[in-house]
């Protein structure tokens, strides 16, 4: 009996833990059967968000590697409106930390939107303060910001962005689809809290990197040097660039006034301006090498050859123009030199408008040198059929024609590497990873083009050396380095008048060191300098600082000894009182023992000097240890026999032609530096009768 | 009670395994929250990398350098003459005069 009941128990116990099991089951079953598609869907809406990965904007090195512009994630503050309990409240106390005002952010928490901005890429502090606050339905996300660690450093060719990282100038505007990449979107679930759980893959398509010719250092030294230019000259503007002249690779490109591109919306519109590519102006003088070069090359002067500036006034097309001294008798290279417009018009008269315009046109002038840049201005250049009876009078003097800073240096950049103009440039390779992306569109390597004749280049480049030598640009000398260059004083037009601007000038100096094998070409120029405006005045001692500091940079040995050695001498054949110009003797007019019958001429004037006295030493020399070798005369060899010559002598040859010498420059007998440069030119000596011969050495 | 605790016996298996399942799936939640946070710290650690480079560029700032150089060392730029080239060329020769200036009156 009692047996029965215990077993009625357990039955009823199992009965009710049964439907109690038989109801759960049922539930669920229900639940995952009948609603599992309902639930996941609520689920998924939830969970799931569609995010959009901004890919890493690409950073811009300088040619080692050293970084000038790159982005890195900061913090951005967003809000959902939905979830913003107190929307005035949380109003004031963002308003204090973003510096937005409180309107505003009011208006925008009322919204019906899901997402609203608060503040956009945030400093860090900012950043902090937000969550400190511990606002809910206050987040934060991460979004890449631009910053330029270098300030203003390179300004103009890196450029700037915007807020959402679109390039605005410079590099960045040129390159900024290869820079910005693509961005992706990614599928995300995340819990209540907003933690990720599970993530898509993204495929990530970061910009490409841009690795630039600029050198840091040498741009650093050139705006520095320029900006004290620009305070010591109370000039309004200023360009100064330096280039390799053998690849029309740019080594610094500096604009004054400029901008810190971290503020680049701060900046006027006029500090933003590439003046390098985009301000045009009338060369002046320095034009004077294009009109030199072009006759040469032609064949119809040579530098000994004479003309008469006509004591430095002359009427041409109706025009009487006026040098800046009353020259007379002047040969082209005092031409040059001493910077004649009335010589440079009578050479180009002689050249003639059609073949003046075609040598124009081949440096370059005229149109965009295809420099990597946005915004470059193709010059001012009217076609010759539109030229008046004075275009080429003036023209020839650098006025009557508008250039850019990039197109003179490009053009001076061909005579100092004989004779090939390259296409400027700025960028030297795109990188994505460790891989070199393949250069299209713009960067593509553009073939050289030549415009003149090596012999010409040259001859070009001696009498370039006489302008800092002798000539308007001795404040480019430089300590140690050979230089050659043009000074330019070109007058501004007047916008009042539009006449010549009689007391605002743009001030010049371009020019090359050392002269064989040049290394870099520095271009400065001076917009509207206060009191001296002279381009041999304010711009070439701009050239001479940049150049020192830069080739000392670059390692480039020196072909002029700095520290002469001293020795004891005496005046060979002529009695001190006699001698005349310094520069009229030379190291035969010396000797480290005194001539006996120079001792006893000194005697017979009265002098009382014992025998011995009269054989010490009178003068302390200077003397350069130059190791200068005379360059043989090489007419009628071969070109092993020249090459084997000139290696064993340590001189540079370059060899123009085919089958025997015919001509050279240096001339034979001149006395030149080791490693010096000589032009041979090669044929027969029938073929050559026609063409000009090479430049002597002055 | 022989079935009795074979029934035991199966359904114990059968729940056994649906604790399994069931074990397995929030631990799979539980690791993706985990990798969901080390791709996050991973992400972290890249934006520091990038912060720190942007500060040495910064540090490593030419106008920055020069300042301490002048005002807090004190130092300034060498004269050309002062800069010396280590290699010279061997057997130079005297080529040209320069300049000269008289030695003291006899």
């Amino acid at each position: 009996m009692q047996q029965d009941r215990v077993h009625v128990r357990l039955l009823i116990i199992a009965g009710v833990a049964f439907l109690w099991m038989a109801a759960v089951f049922g539930r669920l079953s229900y639940l995952q059967l009948f609603l599992h598609g309902d639930y996941l869907a609520r689920a998924l809406r939830q969970q799931q968000r569609t995010i959009e990965i901004t890919p890493e904007r690409g950073a811009i090195y300088d040619r080692n590697m050293r970084p000038l512009a790159m982005s890195i994630p900061v913090d951005s503050a967003f809000g959902v409106p939905s979830e913003i309990a107190d929307e005035h409240l949380a109003a004031r106390l963002l308003s204090g930390v973003v510096d937005v005002p409180q309107d505003v952010l009011e208006t925008r928490f009322e919204s019906s939107r899901s997402f609203v901005w608060i503040a956009r890429k945030l400093p860090p502090e900012k950043a902090e303060a937000i969550t400190a606050l511990n606002l809910k339905g206050v987040y934060l996300q991460k979004e890449n910001k631009r910053f330029y660690p270098k300030h203003d450093l390179a300004a103009h060719v890196l450029g700037f962005v915007d807020m959402d990282e679109k390039g605005l100038g410079g590099i960045e505007y040129e390159l900024d689809d290869e820079i910005r990449g693509k961005s992706e979107k990614i599928v995300v679930m995340e819990d209540a809290k907003r933690r990720w759980f599970d993530s898509s893959q993204a495929k990530l398509n970061n910009g490409a990197d841009v690795v630039l010719t600029l050198d840091e250092k040498i741009q650093y030294i050139t705006e520095r040097e320029l900006n004290a230019a620009i305070a010591r000259t109370h000039s309004i503007a200023g360009t100064a660039i330096v280039m390799n002249p053998n690849t029309g690779e740019i080594l610094a490109l500096a604009n004054w006034p400029t901008f810190n591109p971290n503020q680049a919306s701060e900046a006027p519109a006029e500090a933003r301006m590439d003046r390098a590519v985009s301000a045009l102006y009338e060369p002046g003088s320095t034009f004077k090498l294009v009109t030199l070069a072009a006759a040469f090359n032609e064949g119809i002067t040579t530098p000994s050859e004479v003309f008469d500036c006509e004591n430095g006034s002359v009427v041409v097309g109706g025009h009487r123009i006026h040098d800046h001294k009353p020259f007379r008798l002047l040969n082209v290279a005092q031409i040059l030199a001493e910077s004649s417009d009335v010589g440079a018009i009578k050479i180009a008269l002689r050249l003639q408008a059609p073949r003046f315009y075609d040598y124009i046109r081949a440096f370059g002038f005229g149109e965009p040198t295809g420099v990597d840049l946005p915004g470059e201005s193709k010059g001012l250049l009217r076609p010759v059929r539109d030229w008046g009876s004075f275009s080429i009078g003036s023209i020839s003097m650098g006025q009557e024609i508008g250039v850019t800073p990039i197109q003179l240096i490009t053009a001076v950049s061909a005579i100092a590497n004989g004779g090939l103009l390259y296409r400027p440039h700025v960028v030297e390779k795109l990188e994505r990873g460790k891989r070199v992306l393949p250069a299209e569109g713009a960067l593509t390597p553009a073939e050289a083009k030549r415009v003149i004749r090596p012999e010409t280049a040259a001859t070009l480049r001696r009498l370039m050396e006489g302008v800092v030598l002798e000539g308007t640009g001795p404040k480019a000398h430089l300590d140690g380095w050979t230089s050659a260059g043009k000074t330019g004083t070109a007058q501004k037009i007047d916008p009042a008048t539009g006449r010549y601007s009689r007391t605002h000038y743009i001030a010049s100096f371009t020019g090359f060191a050392p002269i064989n094998n040049p290394a870099v070409t520095i271009l400065v120029s001076l917009d509207s300098p206060v009191g001296q405006h002279e381009g041999g005045d304010v711009a070439a001692p701009v050239f001479k600082r940049i150049a020192e500091q830069v080739l000392t940079y670059l390692g480039v040995p020196r072909d002029v000894p700095l520290n002469p050695k001293l020795i004891q001498a005496d005046y060979r054949k002529q009695a001190s009182e006699d001698i005349g110009a310094l520069e009229e003797l030379s190291a035969a007019d010396f000797s480290t023992q005194p001539d006996p019958s120079l001792a006893m001429a000194r005697t017979a004037k009265g002098r009382k000097k014992a025998p011995q006295d009269a054989r010490k030493p009178s003068i302390t020399v200077a003397v350069e240890e130059g190791g200068e070798v005379e360059v043989p005369d090489l007419s009628g060899k071969t070109m092993r026999e020249v090459a084997d010559i000139s290696l064993r002598l340590g001189l540079d040859p370059v060899l123009v032609g085919s089958n025997l010498a015919t001509d050279q420059s240096p001339a034979p007998g001149a006395k030149v530096r080791r490693g010096a440069r000589i032009t041979v030119r090669f044929g027969t000596p029938a073929e050559n009768k026609s063409k000009p011969q090479l430049g002597n050495r002055n | 009670m022989k079935n009795l605790w074979r029934t035991v016996a199966l359904g114990s298996i059968v729940a056994a395994f649906f604790m399994l399942y069931i074990f397995q799936h929030f631990r799979c939640i539980d690791l993706s929250f985990q990798l969901e946070d080390l791709k996050g710290q991973q992400a972290k650690a890249s934006a520091l990398n990038s912060e720190l480079k942007l500060e040495i560029a910064g540090l490593r700032d030419p106008m920055r350098i020069e300042a301490i150089a002048r005002r807090r060392l004190g130092l300034t730029e060498p004269l050309p003459s002062q800069v010396q080239e280590y290699d010279q060329p061997d057997g130079a020769e005297v080529a040209a005069v320069r300049y000269s200036r008289p030695n003291s009156a006899p």
